[in-house]
């Protein structure tokens, strides 16, 4: 889980060209979107196609679940994991 | 057509060291674009190379305009290199940057340029072959004139052409962007960072190749002494002359 929430990290800072930003700066349980690291819809769409495109697996775009899914690095290190197998 | 021009502002790619002649079709892989501090971060990491130097130029040239200004903004290509990149993900049947192709339409970038500066005014996005520059500034002449506004924010950049593309070359290549703020010619004294300008157009059937783009010809004519310049697109003889 530790190395996925890492990984997860870097895809974030590369596909979104956060500059200034290390992995080191995004908390686990830290909102991605909005408040915390701030990140707004365009970037949400961005990060969905990486994710989809890395790990493989399906997001559905207007869900609920898939906003709790992008909340923070934890919720997206779990969706990750389970919907990979 | 006669307009008065103030706040020219040129930025081309090796701009720092070379003239525009030396720059011309020089290798730009490995180029300093606009750094852009009056872009809060979190926006400046979108922008292509193509809006760094469009907006930097842009916003040089309003440093002491109080006023919003409407917008003429011109471009040959627009953003190609962002274009032609979607494009072959499109081909590859691959799934296209939502953020990239947010930002791929023509009037991107002035309107980028509205949103960091709170401009509310109207925006022109003209493109127009090797005749854009010119076209764009018979467009902002026709807004002044006709009272739709006072003065205009005039924009215009074209990137080097991408790779794929330099096979249907017609001119020649340099990434540069340029911008002034336009209005229509007054009595009043000139300061040193103006200049009017008188100019006509006719078609005519030309056989120029690999000419410079005419916006680069307008700046180097404009930033010279030389009080008249004839410049030739496939299609038209442009006739430009300064005012005393």
């Amino acid at each position: 889980m530790g190395d996925l929430k890492v990984e997860l990290k870097q895809l974030i800072i590369e596909t979104l060209d956060l500059e200034d930003i290390e992995i080191a700066d995004i908390q686990d349980d830290e909102a991605l979107f909005i408040d915390g690291l701030g990140l707004d819809s365009i970037d949400a769409l961005e990060l969905g196609l990486a994710i989809k495109k890395n790990y493989d697996v399906k997001i559905d775009a207007n869900s609920e679940e898939t906003k709790q899914h992008f909340s923070s690095i934890n919720a997206l290190c779990e969706f990750v994991s389970k919907a990979k197998v | 057509m006669d307009i008065k021009i103030r706040h020219l502002s040129v930025w081309y790619a090796h701009c720092d060291e070379l003239s525009i002649e030396q720059a011309v079709n020089s290798d730009e892989t490995e180029l300093n674009w606009p750094k852009l501090a009056f872009v809060p971060a979190m926006q400046r990491r979108r922008l292509s190379p193509f809006a760094k130097m469009a907006l930097k130029v842009a916003n040089d040239s309003i440093i002491d305009v109080v006023q919003d200004l409407p917008i003429v903004f011109s471009s040959r290509h627009g953003d190609l290199p962002k274009t032609s990149t979607l494009l072959a993900d499109l081909a590859d049947k691959n799934a296209i940057s939502p953020t990239a192709f947010g930002l791929s339409v023509h009037n991107a970038i002035p309107s980028l340029f509205s949103i960091l500066t709170n401009n509310k005014q109207a925006i022109n996005a003209i493109s127009a072959g090797q005749d854009s520059f010119m076209m764009a500034l018979v467009d902002a002449y026709a807004r002044l004139k006709s009272g739709l506004a006072d003065e205009i924010l005039f924009i215009h950049a074209d990137q080097k052409l991408p790779e794929t593309y330099l096979g249907f070359q017609d001119e020649q290549q340099l990434s540069h962007a340029i911008s002034m703020v336009i209005s229509l010619p007054d009595q009043e004294q000139k300061t040193t960072n103006e200049q009017s300008i008188r100019f006509s157009f006719k078609q005519f059937s030309n056989a120029v190749i690999d000419n410079m783009p005419l916006s680069l010809l307008f700046s180097q004519w404009y930033c010279s002494t030389q009080q008249q310049i004839v410049l030739a697109s496939k299609n038209y003889q442009w006739t430009l002359e300064k005012n005393a």
